[in-house]
């Protein structure tokens, strides 16, 4: 089979990785005894550069892998990148978002976020109150005439 | 002075301080002009809809210059000697629009007690009568409006002037109303907007509509920064529960009990008159106690200016001291600690994680339900009784355009002064006795309600009577707020809070979600492939 080779410098938790393409046409061989979500291959001897992402057009799949050279052959270890490959069909699914950078309600409590142990306190007065104070004196009956 | 003549100027502040629904945007100052133009309440009522494009001048009020409605604060530059009602009417599809009736800060408005009445939500006038009765300067008023799209047609507001309660004239003004995206402070919509001023038929308002703001069923969606929702339908009636009228009666009615307003200079003369042999030669013959004819001596914590009286001779029992002094005819007041905004710090949950207490004098501190004020208005009212010294303080809250009593809190304010030896035992060691009451857990009366008053932390001991008068003499929110630092890529590495159905392509940045099995199956991957998706969803992912 034929593979294409990238250079992958995103985690596995991004759904589009950053990829930079490296061979279109690199000889791969299939072990036995794998399977399509963690394959392995044994790739031909004239490889140019480094990579650490590929995808197999006969599976459909992308799969992020390390390679390492073994007895006279390069073996990579591959695991699919189940985002990538799906993503066609991700990006339709609808969700609910427990957390989010574009559709979030910030009156959630959100106990991620740091609070400092120090709060700040203010004081703000109201506009008006007591104006002030004066004598009074009362006594009873008070309407002889 | 005719008022359909006055010119009057009118400055209009644009921006929004009050409703989650709609968050704050960059003020755009601009003045109008409004003038000359009247018309009857009745014409009002039935007013052509007009509305005038931000840049144009068309109704019959006066120039605007640019304007959205969210907030609007009108500053009548003129002398007003009587009653100036605000009136709003409202266009609108259902009832379930809120106003809010909002004055700007710290400003002469709160020394005016403003009656914020309406009816059936098509219209609710706002009273500038009491006290004072004139004003000299400008009233700062704003209206708030939000509403749901659909609520929200047109609203007409105007301001009434009346030097009578028979003559009203009316200054008219109409407006549109628009709502303003909080980021970037980009307008979402500008619904109805017409160019020049061609008037626009009604119908084509409610035709309007507001895309991206409310959610599919309707709910404003528009909370903090972006998205949420406000949860189910919120029916529950919600009605004003207003401070309560001022006691119209008074022990001096009764010609038992004179009450007396005296300046240091009369209480002297009184004092001298009080010990010398005619007072005693008089009274004795009627009492075997003639002190006891003195009822009190008290420094009551309203000025000689703030009370009702009329010029008398202090008279005891039916002794006439022949010391003119002022008579109190009143034994009930008001005292209106005016209006404050308790506006959102950070726009968020934090803010409602903020302790909030009130110091109110001769009251004490109290613990406040942040949920009662944040993001809207307090407003304190004393009734005191200068007879007896008890007060009470009531907390006036409103947050959604109504407004309730939500606590009151009774205290005394007066301070006792002791005639005799008698009295002096009376009063102080009277006091002591209660203060050991309180020790030994055998409360009651005027003292228990001071205990309920503490708050959680302790800011203040009692601060009735004398202590309450070496304090301070208006009340003040005592705001606790969580101080938090939060690193500028948190909301594209880690998002916010969210609980909302999102379809994964319009989405951005992070993103945590749950899928549900029935959304996953129609990935045509292995159940395996199908996990791992689930996970990395849970762990959460990155978008483009």
């Amino acid at each position: 089979m034929t593979i294409t080779t990238y250079v992958n410098d995103s985690d596995e938790h991004m759904l589009s990785p950053n990829l930079t393409e490296v061979d279109k046409n690199v000889t791969a061989v299939l072990k036995s005894g794998t399977d399509i979500l963690n394959p392995v291959l044994v790739l031909s001897n004239n490889l140019s550069h480094d990579f650490n992402y590929i995808y197999i057009s006969e599976f459909n799949r992308y799969y992020f892998c390390k390679v390492f050279y073994s007895q006279n052959m390069y073996i990579a270890e591959c695991h699919v990148d189940a985002l990538y490959s799906w993503k066609a069909y991700i990006d339709e699914l609808n969700v609910i978002a427990n957390r989010s950078s574009s559709d979030f309600n910030t009156y959630q409590v959100d106990n991620t976020i740091p609070f400092l142990a120090k709060s700040r306190v203010t004081t703000v007065p109201f506009p008006s109150g007591f104006m002030g104070n004066s004598w009074m004196l009362s006594c009873n009956g008070g309407d002889f005439n | 002075m005719a008022y359909s003549d006055l010119t009057m100027q009118a400055s209009l502040t644009m921006g929004f301080q009050g409703s989650p629904s709609i968050v704050p945007t960059e003020a755009i100052p601009c003045t109008a002009t409004i003038g000359g133009i009247g018309t009857t309440l009745n014409t009002f009522y039935d007013p052509t809809i007009i509305f005038t494009s931000p840049s144009t001048v068309g109704d019959n009020a006066g120039n605007f210059t640019a304007a959205t409605f969210e907030q609007v604060i009108f500053k009548p530059d003129v002398v007003v000697n009587g009653i100036t009602k605000w009136v709003i009417k409202k266009y609108a599809a259902t009832t379930d629009t809120h106003f809010l009736m909002m004055d700007d800060d710290n400003n002469i408005h709160y020394d005016a007690a403003i009656n914020f009445l309406y009816s059936a939500y098509e219209q609710f006038t706002v009273n500038t009568d009491e006290p004072p009765l004139s004003y000299d300067t400008s009233i700062p008023i704003a209206l708030c409006i939000y509403a749901r799209p659909n609520d929200l047609q047109h609203y007409t507001l105007a301001w009434i002037m009346q030097p009578t309660a028979l003559a009203e004239t009316l200054y008219n003004f109409q407006y549109k109303v628009t709502y303003v995206d909080n980021i970037g402070s980009v307008p979402l919509s500008t619904w109805g907007t017409v160019s020049g001023d061609t008037p626009m038929s009604f119908d084509d308002y409610i035709d309007a509509t507001f895309n991206g703001v409310y959610d599919n069923e309707g709910q404003l969606a528009k909370i903090g920064e972006k998205g949420g929702s406000t949860g189910s339908n919120f029916e529950r009636p919600d009605y004003e529960i207003n401070f309560p009228n001022l006691l119209d009666f008074s022990i001096t009615d009764t010609s038992m009990i004179s009450m007396y307003s005296l300046t240091p200079g009369e209480l002297k003369a009184f004092a001298n008159y009080m010990w010398n042999g005619n007072f005693f030669s008089t009274i004795q013959k009627l009492w075997s106690d003639p002190l006891a004819n003195i009822i009190s001596l008290q420094r009551i914590p309203l000025t000689a200016g703030q009370l009702n009286t009329v010029q008398s001779n202090i008279i005891i029992g039916n002794c006439d001291s022949l010391i003119t002094s002022k008579k109190i005819n009143k034994q009930f007041y008001l005292i209106d600690c005016g209006r404050i905004n308790v506006k959102e710090c950070y726009k968020n949950f934090a803010d409602y994680h903020t302790t909030i207490a009130i110091y109110l004098p001769y009251c004490g501190i109290v613990q406040l339900n942040t949920d009662d004020v944040m993001n809207g208005r307090i407003w304190v009212k004393y009734q005191v009784d200068i007879f007896s010294g008890s007060c009470v303080a009531y907390i006036n809250c409103n947050t959604n355009g109504v407004w309730h009593i939500l606590s009151e809190h009774a205290g005394n304010c007066n301070v006792q002064f002791p005639i005799t030896g008698a009295n002096y035992a009376t009063t102080y060691l009277g006091a002591v006795s209660a203060v050991g009451a309180l020790a030994n857990g055998s409360v009651g009366g005027a003292v228990s309600n001071v205990l309920s008053m503490k708050p959680e932390y302790m800011r203040s001991g009692g601060v009735t009577g004398t202590s309450g008068m070496m304090g301070v003499q208006y009340p003040y929110l005592i705001f606790t707020t969580p101080n938090y630092i939060i690193a500028e890529s948190f909301r594209e590495t880690k998002g916010y809070t969210s609980n909302l159905s999102v379809t994964i392509k319009n989405a951005s940045g992070y993103l945590q979600a749950i899928a549900d099995n029935s959304e996953l199956s129609g990935i045509p991957c292995t159940d395996t492939e199908r996990e791992m998706i689930r996970s990395l969803l849970a762990d959460g992912i990155y978008l483009d």
